[in-house]
Parts: structure tokens; sequence; C-alpha cells
């Protein structure tokens, strides 16, 4: 027994021996290498986007790979632009895709080294991808367009509403969503909502440029029924907690709106939505609530206009996802609860608003949130020349509105009311949604 | 030798330096860079340029602003090739003709691509960025270098409008026999990898 000892004792002596001897010769720390600290970054937060047939543009699944783009990662993940991931809040929400100060600091060390491989014997396997198939499983409907979308080279970002007739005669409970674009080359990010209005059906007719659907920037162009959830890269499958369903109001529409970011060449776009019915009946309807501010006055050359918005929240609910919302202007939001107690605790912050990444952020766990509650949201605007975004060269005056030049304020939360309870009640007959 | 001194690239002045004492004076002396384009034509872009020069797009064919600024360069193009420019597109990277040639047919390229493996024109134009546009006198002096426009502020930010033509106004001035007035910006893109050979 005192040999295992005596081989940890001289391991210990030989690594201290040597981290003195690094002390020494130099105050850095240990220069980073790729298979020990780069592989496992890259790996766990890049790779799941970056490989062949995926959303984004080049692999990131070797060396080689992670070489060839190094110095444009370094830089990529120093301004946060990459991953994706446009809120603060860690711990909070499914899927996060923080990288530390830590991870950013540790890529930009490695680049300025020349990129060191380290020993490869340590580095983590490269991840390995199923080819790309339903992640929720099979859908019970697949939603499309009636025609493909055609997408020139060139130009101003495209979004097109797309009107998908569903048909039920019945109301039906939707379980799961799962968006997926027709084309990762063009589709920047894609939100579905609801019509039953026929509001939407009117927008398309009244279009007449030879192709399916219509054109409308902020929301869809009329008051939806509801949302069944949204696309952007990295967005997996949206799934109602227990009990819970999406209604899908007989003879609804879907609308799905995608945002096109033109690359340079003609393109062709079809994308799909899935759903998977609820089997057994719902206890639960998710509902969604806005939380906004109409009244935006913002004035030219204000960097920093503060809008607000409040809520009461009148019973015992529980918080699913949020959707923070705004146009080319806004700069930040902050969204919070106050419990009755006074305590508050944040429900997403936004700290850099990019209008191009934008979707539903879902909680790790649903939040109970009591009667009483109240919701804060602050949002700032920057009405300058200094915003890239600014539509307006010179600044003006924005207020609220449905255009690339207006601005909105808003927060979608989807939830569901604690004391409802849908099977004890009879206008939901069981059986009625399986298919 | 007049010539010579205004060569502002280091690589082009060495090579001026360099040359035999025969060499006629007043003759265009640019660096000597031999380079094949995607459909394996062998070509010496900086020896036969058009009447004001010419012109060299810098990109890689994985990277989205690169290819986001194709058809506004393909515009460029169009339009200035009949006023005494030459156009390329250069890949920087280690593609197979095959591929560069489909990815230039995908986006439509309105001018010859060359296939710039070794990165010597990367080297002598300095280039760092794709996409980042150069342009050369005909007498192999670097007149502009930079973006091609300001579409992109940062990587992922994107303007609604450009506010800001950088090359087509350097082409202007040149054309119109003004000097560049803003010869070299700053570009926003991907940045050019060092050559797998030699590594
Ligand atoms: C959720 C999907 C996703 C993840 C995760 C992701 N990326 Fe990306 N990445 C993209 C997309 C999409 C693009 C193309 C952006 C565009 O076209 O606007 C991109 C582009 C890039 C670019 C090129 C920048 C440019 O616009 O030229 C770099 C570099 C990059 N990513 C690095 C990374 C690194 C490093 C990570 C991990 C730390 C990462 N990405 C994680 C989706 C992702």
């Amino acid at each position: 027994m005192k040999q295992p000892f005596a081989t940890l004792a001289a391991v210990l002596a030989a690594s201290l021996l040597i981290s003195c001897l690094c002390v020494k010769s130099s105050a850095a720390p240990r220069t980073p290498t790729f298979a020990s600290d780069i592989a496992p970054i890259i790996y766990q937060n890049c790779a799941s986007c970056h490989h062949a047939g995926q959303v984004a543009p080049f692999s990131l699944t070797s060396y080689q790979d992670v070489e060839q783009h190094a110095q444009t990662i370094a830089a990529a993940t120093q301004i946060r632009y990459m991953p994706p991931w446009h809120v603060d809040n860690p711990g909070l929400f499914q899927n996060s895709r923080h990288l530390t100060a830590a991870q950013i600091t540790l890529l930009k060390e490695w680049v300025k080294a020349g990129c060191p491989r380290g020993n490869m014997k340590l580095a983590p396997a490269a991840p390995h991808y199923n080819k790309a198939g339903w992640i929720m499983g099979t859908p019970d409907a697949v939603y499309v367009p009636s025609r493909s979308y055609q997408l020139a080279a060139a130009g101003s970002d495209v979004y097109r509403c797309f009107v998908i007739h569903t048909n039920y005669p019945t109301d039906r409970w939707v379980k799961s969503v799962e968006i997926r674009p027709g084309n990762y080359h063009v589709v920047h990010h894609i939100i579905c909502y609801l019509d039953t209005s026929g509001a939407a059906r009117k927008l398309e007719a009244a279009t007449h440029d030879g192709q399916p659907g219509y054109i409308s920037f902020g929301g869809p162009g009329f008051p939806a029924k509801g949302m069944l959830g949204g696309w952007a890269p990295g967005t997996q499958p949206m799934t109602m907690p227990h009990n819970v369903g999406i209604l899908l109001p007989k003879g609804a529409d879907i609308v799905m709106q995608v945002h096109y970011h033109k690359d340079g060449k003609q393109e062709t776009d079809l994308s799909h939505v899935g759903l998977i019915f609820c089997k057994k009946p719902v206890d639960k309807k998710m509902l969604i609530m806005p939380l906004l501010q109409f009244n935006l006055n913002i004035p030219p050359n204000d960097p920093n206009y503060i809008a607000t918005a409040q809520l009461k929240v009148p019973a015992n609910v529980h918080l699913l996802s949020v959707f923070p919302h705004m146009h080319l202007l806004g700069h930040t939001m902050n969204v919070t609860c106050t419990l009755p107690s006074g305590k508050s605790f944040p429900l997403v912050t936004v700290p850099d608003w990019n209008f191009n990444w934008q979707g539903f952020y879902t909680y790790k766990k649903p939040l109970a949130v009591p009667a009483g509650s109240v919701l804060h949201l602050t949002a700032s605007y920057n009405n300058t020349e200094s915003n890239p975004f600014n539509p307006h060269n010179p600044p003006v005056m924005v207020h609220w509105g449905d255009q690339t030049t207006d601005e909105m304020c808003l927060c979608f939360i989807t939830f569901t009311v604690d004391q409802q309870h849908l099977l004890q009640n009879t206008a939901y007959a069981p059986g009625q949604n399986t298919k | 030798m007049i010539q010579c001194k205004r060569h502002l690239s280091g690589a082009a002045l060495l090579i001026c330096t360099a040359l035999p004492g025969g060499a006629h004076a007043g003759t265009a002396v640019p660096a000597p860079v031999t380079l094949k384009t995607t459909t394996g034509k062998t070509v010496q872009p900086l020896q036969h340029t058009g009447k004001y020069g010419v012109v060299f797009l810098f990109i890689q064919h994985g990277c989205p602003i690169s290819n986001a600024t194709s058809p506004y360069y393909n515009k460029l193009c169009r339009e200035f090739t009949p006023k005494g420019f030459k156009f390329y597109y250069v890949f920087v990277e280690h593609v197979s003709a095959k591929q560069a040639e489909q990815h230039a047919k995908a986006y439509q390229y309105a001018c010859p691509a060359l296939l710039d493996p070794q990165q010597k024109l990367v080297h002598l134009a300095k280039a760092t960025i794709t996409p980042e546009a150069a342009i050369f006198s005909p007498q192999g002096t670097r007149l502009y270098m930079g973006r091609v426009n300001n579409l992109f502020a940062a990587l992922g930010i994107q303007r609604p409008h450009i506010t800001s033509s950088d090359l087509r106004n350097a082409l202007h001035d040149i054309a119109s026999r003004l000097p560049v007035a803003h010869p070299v910006t700053t570009a926003v893109g991907c940045y050019i990898p060092l050559p797998l050979t030699g590594r």
C-alpha cells in the first residue's frame, strides 16, 4: 500500500517542480493548446452548427479547420458575435451557448501563441453528427408553403410571410414544434404565427409579385391569434411540459414569417414546420402575454432613449419562455420580476440587441411567479448615426410601427396558469386530438 | 527607376532593385506574379492591366461576407471594365480549381478568378482580410487597398444601406486621373490564414 502513495508523492513533487520552473522562467500562465484547451471549447460550443450540412458556413471539427479560421474565431468570440447567444443570464435558459470570459481569453491566447497543437493524444474526439432528420421524432403533420420562394442574389433582407392552411375542423393541441429551414444559406430566422381572422390570406391575395406569401417586416401584419414558436440557428424543437399544449384553433392558418438574408447568389427556399400533437388530453394551454410599450417617441440623435413597461401578474403562473423583440434602434433590454415579497430576479437580459438573431429563450425549468408579482421591462435605443443598424441617415424621430423604419418595444412571455385545469372542464373532450 | 520608387510594397521594391541593370528605364516593372485562373489559364495580372490598372478582390469561398459582396463587385466589374480596368477575384486559400470554378459559376462571377494558394498577390497587396480589394496601376503601384464598401460595420453587423462606396470612389478617382482620396481603408470579414505551404 505504500507504493501508490510514493508514486503519487513523486508525481506531486515533480509537478510542483515543473510549476516552480515555469514560474521562474516566465510569470505568464501556461500556453493553451488545441488538445487540452481549445478542442473542448470548440467541440462543445461551435461544432453543433459548424459541421457539414449545417447552418454555419464552414466546419470546425478538426485541428485543421480551427487553425484555418483561428484569427476570425478569436475576433468573432471577442465581440461575442459567436457563438450566437444574445442574452446574459447564464444558467437560466435551456441550450445555453454562453462562453465564459476565461474561455474567450483562452481562444485569444491560443491564436496569439501560433495555434499550438499540444499533445493530440489527449484531445477529445471530434463530435460525430447523424444525418439531419427531425430532432423531435417523426411529426404527425408537416406544413410547407404552397411553393418555393425565389430569392435574388443581392439587395436588402426580405421578410416573407407564407400563409399555410391547416383546415382542421376542430381545435388541435400541439405538443412539439420543430421548424426546419429549407435553405441554410439564406434563412436567417423564422417565426410561426397563427391566424383565424383571414387577414393573412387577404394580405397574400393583395400581393402580386408572382411568389407565394407577402412581405411584412416587423410582425406578421395583423394581430396574431397565437404563435407556434420560432427558429434561429441553433434553435432546438419546442416541446411543451407535461400536460401542456399549444392550441391550434380549428381552421387556423399558420403564418410562417421567414427572414431571408441574401448570400450573393440566387437561392430558393421551402421551409418546413413539423408538429407533434398531444396524444393525451391537455390540462393547460400555453398562453402568451406581450409585455410592451406602444408609446415610443425616440428623438433623433438620442444615444440612450429609455422605454419601460410593467405588468402585474393577476394569477399564479409558470413562465415557460421569453421572446424579446425590438427593431433596428434597439440596444438593450432587461426584463425582471419583482415578487410580492419585494425580491427581484431577472427574466431575461439582452446586453447588445441584434435584430438578426432573435428567437424564444426557454427556461430550464418553468419559473413559478405568484399573483401580484410585477414584471418590469426596460429597453434602451440608440438613434444616432453611430448605430450602424440605424435605417435613417440622418436620424429622425421614430415611433412604434411595423416597418423596418419604425420601432417596437416588446417581450413575449409564454406561460401557463396554475389554476387552469382543462381536464376538469367539459369544454375539452378527451381523444379529440388524436389523429 | 522612378517607377520603382513608387512601389509601396516591400516585396515589389526588392524585385525592382534586384532587376538586372539592363532593364529599360521607364518600363513597367511590377513583380512578375504568375497565377492560374480557375479555368486553367496562366496569367500575369500585374503585367497585363487595363489602361488605368487592375483590381483584385481577395476572397475565401467559405466566408459569408466575401460571398455577400460578389454581386456588388460584379456590378463594379461590368461598369469599370469598359472604362479601362481589369478585374479579378482572388481565391487566397487552398481550393481545387474545380471547386473554385463551381463557386465562380454559382456566384456568377463577372470577371476571371485567380488561384493564389501561395498568397503571392496577398503579400504584394498586403491583404489580411476577405473580402478586401486592391487596385494596382499599370506600373505596379498599389493605388487602393481596403474594403469594397461599408455594408458590414463589424462581423455580424450589416447596415441597412451602404453609406460609403470606397472601392467605387477609388475607381472613380483613378479614372478621373485624380489621386485616390482614401487609399487605405479597413475591411471587415474573415482573416486570411497563412498559406498551407511552409507551415
Ligand atoms: C447556433 C449555431 C452556431 C454556433 C453554435 C456557432 N456558430 Fe459560428 N456561425 C454560425 C452562422 C449561422 C454563421 C454565419 C453567419 C452569417 O452568415 O451571418 C457563423 C459564422 C461564423 C464565423 C464567420 C464570421 C463571418 O461572418 O465571417 C466564425 C469565425 C464563427 N462562426 C466562429 C464560431 C465559433 C468559434 C463558435 C463557437 C465558440 C461558433 N461559431 C458557434 C452559427 C453558429
